[in-house]
């Protein structure tokens, strides 16, 4: 009958597409299980190549600790939202790589395992091989959240093929250049068309070097407000907005994505580049002849950020024992040799700097730095909520390097938020601290 | 024609092998309870589907808008405080309303854009798959690639549009970092990212057209512009719609492009809706501030939605 | 088929002269457009044979100084592109087939049937669109992991395969289809079922292959949901896989290039070669005199 065909063909219809969707289901299955039980870990890859690190690493572990352990890649750019989400969730995996920046965040928040009870009751492992700028990054209210896996202070990029062609002296390596002959020395490329004497990003991430360099910094001593328009941070900040605006030293903004600076140094015809030794690798495919130098010397000194990563445990952990024996294998010197002999950037121990090796040839004084024996740096310190802040930090502060508004306008802008953000951080650090 | 059926349809043909048995008195009856069942056997493998993975966290969503919670440690109640906070947050009304000047200036374009090159692309000569599937590339290429491609033609000295700017005698503006001229660029960019989306839906609406239709109009000497008024557009405007619904929807949660091209700058004068919205969740880790922000959101593609809606009755023709 | 607009244009304007003209025009304005609106593509494959440090430079010249073919090759060597094909194809295809004929169903109910709350229930389908899916990414990805779908299929697949666009989508396009031809069928006897597998689905061929070349599209070049959902190799899309040539230090873009180009083209060879379904002709057959 009519209706009845009706109701039955379509019966055979909704079987036909569950059948479908349960097809589905049973595809997937034979992937692997959500990670939390077995050994894994996290990590993000930024590049190809980099995977190739990662899979020694994976080898090292495994044949160390003789387990079959997983890595976890997420392409660079996801990796943090992969994490948090993992984090809500509860699926993390046994180990997570976590940004020096992000350290603050997760462990005010409770995300993260403290270390120091599993540090104590190892007499094996040596936390003194970590250098001390590594630690501090890895550590929130005294307490150890992560192993450094790598740690380097910003230096100086210069071009050394344009020194030579314009027959500007070239800058030493162990002696850090004044403010004033560095500017003197950036300046002098400009006397060339479309070639330049500087180019760092305006943001910052690259401002703090410059002001914990004059004396400045973000927070003032008790951590309860701005201390960016104190005058050492002003001073520092005018410095490099004259760079930009006044005396156009610097190539011109062009766009405000991040990756500027860098991409500005490779064109070839820009002297300096302030950024880590991370780009090491990038710029071994310059086309020209390039070395590093100390960060220049402001009123308090030479004292760039010195900024790291490390590995943590998720608080949720199941099995701390494995995932602590994982940890350690992880930032093992073997591991970190892994890791800095790729060229990938400093490692976090003394010990495996050795393999951090040149080109360029003065790639020694990265370790130098860190080990206090020339120029300096500052710790990059964060807050446990720096995401907001360095949001804030880059609405109206780069306008004033695009010359559309003054820099002491931009800073009056934002101070009242950045106060406030800041007294957030405040409670946060009185909370967790009690 | 009559949305309803009329009883001489429901009227078995004597042939017809479905009606062999006859029908019971009650069959009218019978028949118009029926349509729920027959509406419901038709919609539950979508529905079922939907209701889980659509449905359930959109209400989660909503959920989660009355509550302060950072994703990791456990969440409180704080009722409609996320609310009260947006209410005076000048940060989330700026980005409300760059996305609607982005909305409202980019929307026509790409459907006028769309429709232009979907008339012309309906036209019969022998390459036209190539040229098809061609002006499909902007729209199937992954926005992160080609979206610093536009980063390179933007820059202001000797970027590729200045430069042709310049060849006519105009001066082009700095684009991604001028406060005047970054959303601008950001539309122009998102339109030809974007057309080929309206472009294959015309393509498809107009291949619905019955020819008879034009057949007629031409018997009754109806010029190209008369047949195009009076038989492309109103057969068309069910595609139309559902473009320009799904065009407003998808332009106020626009995202990639802002984030990859200016980052919500200068300043804030790019900063979208769901900007503020993943920041404040993925960021900021104050997801029911997030959510918050989308409901209001919700609510204002709601009413826009609605109002299209009602004015569809006047502007769309449909064949019943 | 094709040719059928054509006809038309030829016998309006008259004169068959007129007509080549006016072809000729077309045919120029289509080089046109195509020329310019492919101008950053045809950027974006120049880079993708330039030099690493050429390609990374600011404001790169586009003409590439040497040429690097072999940066194609190298994409293979540093990814496996195969494998991660192979997965792309199950993911998009896998949610295509699945939206597309569920969507279709529910669209017909939607567009002929009279249901009670049918007006509410299309509302509500309507508002799901409306909530950003940055949003419902946590609760999306709590549900999935709570059902151990992390790094399956049906974790990738099944949470974008219920979505209203194509339940809307497809509700326009029945709705434009003249009931003439559904009422004749009914006429004849024929059931529901009859009438939309028989009339309504063989005239919505073009809206149907619409719905399918945008979702495939749309899940190919998806980045979020299978980043966070897949763990491994196994289910990697290509995607995400060529996303590591995007560093958060420095992107080498010959190389990203390279790879978008690897992954664009099957899909404009997909769609070339489906090109048919998405013209009437086949479809109007077997209706007679409507």
């Amino acid at each position: 009958m009519n209706l009845q065909i009706t109701r039955r063909s379509m019966l055979k219809f909704g079987l036909a597409t569950g059948t479908i969707a349960s097809l589905g289901t049973t595809m997937g299955c034979s992937s692997s299980p959500a990670a939390g039980s077995e050994a894994s870990w996290s990590m993000w890859s930024t590049g190809a190549a980099e995977d190739k690190v990662w899979k020694d690493f994976k080898n090292y572990v495994d044949s160390t600790l003789k387990i079959n352990s997983t890595s976890n890649l997420t392409p660079s750019k996801g990796y943090q939202t992969k994490f948090d989400l993992q984090l809500a969730s509860g699926t993390t995996s046994m180990v997570a790589a976590v940004s020096g920046t992000l350290i603050p965040a997760y462990a005010a928040r409770g995300a993260l395992m403290p270390l120091d009870d599993l540090i104590k009751a190892d007499p094996s492992f040596d936390a003194d091989d970590f250098y001390a700028d590594s630690r501090k990054i890895c550590s929130f209210n005294n307490k150890t959240y992560a192993l450094g896996l790598d740690v380097a202070p910003t230096i100086l990029y210069y071009n050394k093929t344009l020194f030579q062609e314009l027959g500007v002296p070239l800058p030493s390596a162990r002696e850090p250049m004044t403010w004033e002959q560095f500017h003197a020395s950036a300046k002098a490329f400009t006397k060339k068309t479309d070639v330049y004497g500087f180019t760092c990003t305006p943001n910052i991430d690259d401002l703090m070097s410059w002001i914990y360099s004059a004396g400045g910094d973000l927070l003032n001593s008790d951590q309860t407000a701005s201390a960016l328009s104190s005058e050492a941070s002003m001073k520092a900040m005018t410095f490099v907005h004259d760079l930009f605006v006044k005396d156009r030293i610097t190539p011109p903004i062009t766009n405000l994505v991040t990756e500027n600076a860098l991409s500005n140094f490779l064109q070839g015809n820009v002297a300096y580049l302030q950024n880590g030794p991370w780009q090491v690798l990038n710029l071994r495919n310059a086309k020209f002849e390039w070395d590093v130098v100390p960060f220049p010397q402001g009123p308090a000194g030479s004292l760039p950020r010195v900024s790291g990563s490390g590995f943590a445990i998720p608080a949720e952990t199941k099995d701390a024992e494995t995932a602590w024996k994982l940890l350690k294998a992880l930032t093992s010197k073997d591991a970190l040799d892994i890791y800095a002999s790729a060229g990938r950037n400093n490692p976090a121990r003394k010990s495996a700097a050795t393999a951090f090796v040149p080109p360029p040839a003065n790639l020694g004084i990265v370790q130098e730095i860190l080990d206090g024996k020339l120029a300096g740096g500052h710790t990059f310190d964060v807050t446990t909520n720096w995401g907001e802040i360095r949001q804030l930090l880059s609405t109206d502060l780069p306008r004033s390097f695009l010359g559309q508004i003054s820099l002491e306008d931009a800073v009056k802008s934002f101070t009242p938020e950045l106060n406030a953000l800041i007294g957030t951080h405040h409670e946060t650090m009185l909370k967790t601290a009690s | 024609m009559s949305t309803k059926i009329t009883p001489a349809e429901l009227v078995p043909r004597a042939n017809d092998p479905a009606t062999m048995t006859p029908r019971p008195p009650t069959k009218k009856k019978y028949r118009k309870e029926n349509v729920n069942l027959t509406a419901w056997l038709f919609l539950l493998p979508s529905f079922l589907g939907f209701l889980v993975f659509t449905a359930f966290p959109v209400v989660a969503a909503a959920g989660i808008s009355l509550l302060e919670w950072d994703l990791f440690s456990s969440p409180t109640f704080v009722g409609l405080a996320n609310f009260q906070k947006l209410l005076t947050d000048e940060g989330f009304w700026a980005s409300f309303v760059n996305t609607a000047y982005f909305t409202f200036a980019s929307v026509p374009l790409t459907i006028i854009t769309s429709l232009i090159l979907a008339l012309l692309l309906n036209q019969g000569f022998k390459y036209i798959a190539v040229f098809r599937s061609l002006l499909l590339l902007p729209y199937a290429t992954i926005t992160v690639s080609v979206a610093f491609v536009w980063i390179w033609m933007y820059i202001p000295q000797d970027g590729l549009i200045n430069t042709v700017l310049s060849w006519v005698g105009i001066s082009g503006p700095d684009w991604l970092v001028s406060e005047t001229w970054a959303m601008p660029a950001l539309i122009i960019m998102s339109v030809w990212k974007g057309f080929g989306f309206g472009m294959i839906i015309f393509l498809a609406g107009l291949q619905a057209i019955p020819q008879q239709l034009y057949e007629a109009a031409m018997v009754d000497g109806a010029s190209s512009w008369a047949r195009f008024r009076n038989v492309t557009l109103p057969m068309l405007s069910p595609s139309m719609f559902f473009v320009v619904v799904t065009s407003v929807i998808g332009s106020f949660q626009v995202f990639d492009q802002a984030l990859i091209m200016t980052n919500g700058g200068p300043g804030t004068q790019t900063t979208t809706l769901v900007m503020s919205i993943y920041r404040a969740g993925f960021e900021n880790y104050n997801e029911g501030y997030a959510a918050a922000q989308s409901l209001v959101l919700f609510l204002f593609i709601l009413v826009i939605t609605a109002a299209q809606f009602l004015n569809q009755r006047r502007l769309v023709h449909y064949d019943n | 088929m094709t040719t059928e607009p054509a006809t038309r244009t030829r016998r309006s304007s008259g004169t068959t002269m007129a007509g080549n003209l006016r072809a000729k025009l077309i045919v120029f304005a289509c080089f046109v457009v195509t020329g310019v609106t492919l101008l950053p593509i045809v950027m974006m494959a120049l880079v993708a044979f330039q030099s690493d440090g050429e390609s990374m430079a600011a404001n790169p010249s586009f003409w590439p100084t040497s040429w690097h073919p072999e940066n194609f090759t190298r994409i293979f060597e540093l990814v496996p592109v195969g494998k991660y094909l192979g997965n792309t194809i199950i993911f998009a295809a896998g949610t295509t087939v699945l939206e597309t004929i569920t969507a279709a169903l529910a669209a017909y109910a939607f567009a002929r049937l009279e249901f009670r709350g049918r007006s509410l229930l299309f509302a509500i389908y309507l508002g799901t669109l409306m909530i950003p899916a940055q949003v419902t990414l946590v609760p999306l990805f709590i549900m999935v992991s709570k059902l151990q779908w992390l790094d399956t299929w049906q974790g990738m697949i099944l949470p974008h395969a219920f979505t209203a666009l194509g339940v809307f989508l497809l509700r326009q396009f029945f709705m434009g289809i003249p009931r003439e031809y559904e009422d004749a069928a009914r006429i004849d006897g024929a059931n529901r079922w009859i009438t939309f597998s028989r009339v309504i689905i063989p005239l919505a061929v073009p809206a149907i292959a619409t719905l399918a070349v945008f979702k495939f599209i749309g899940q190919w070049n998806n980045l979020l949901w299978p980043l966070i959902i897949s763990n491994s190799e196994a289910t990697r899309t290509i995607a995400v896989g060529l996303q590591v040539f995007q560093d958060v230090n420095g992107t080498q873009w010959n190389l990203l290039l390279a790879a978008a180009a690897i992954t664009t083209l099957p899909l404009v060879v997909i769609f070339f070669l489906t090109q048919r379904w998405f013209v009437r002709g086949i479809t109007m057959s077997g209706l007679g005199g409507r």
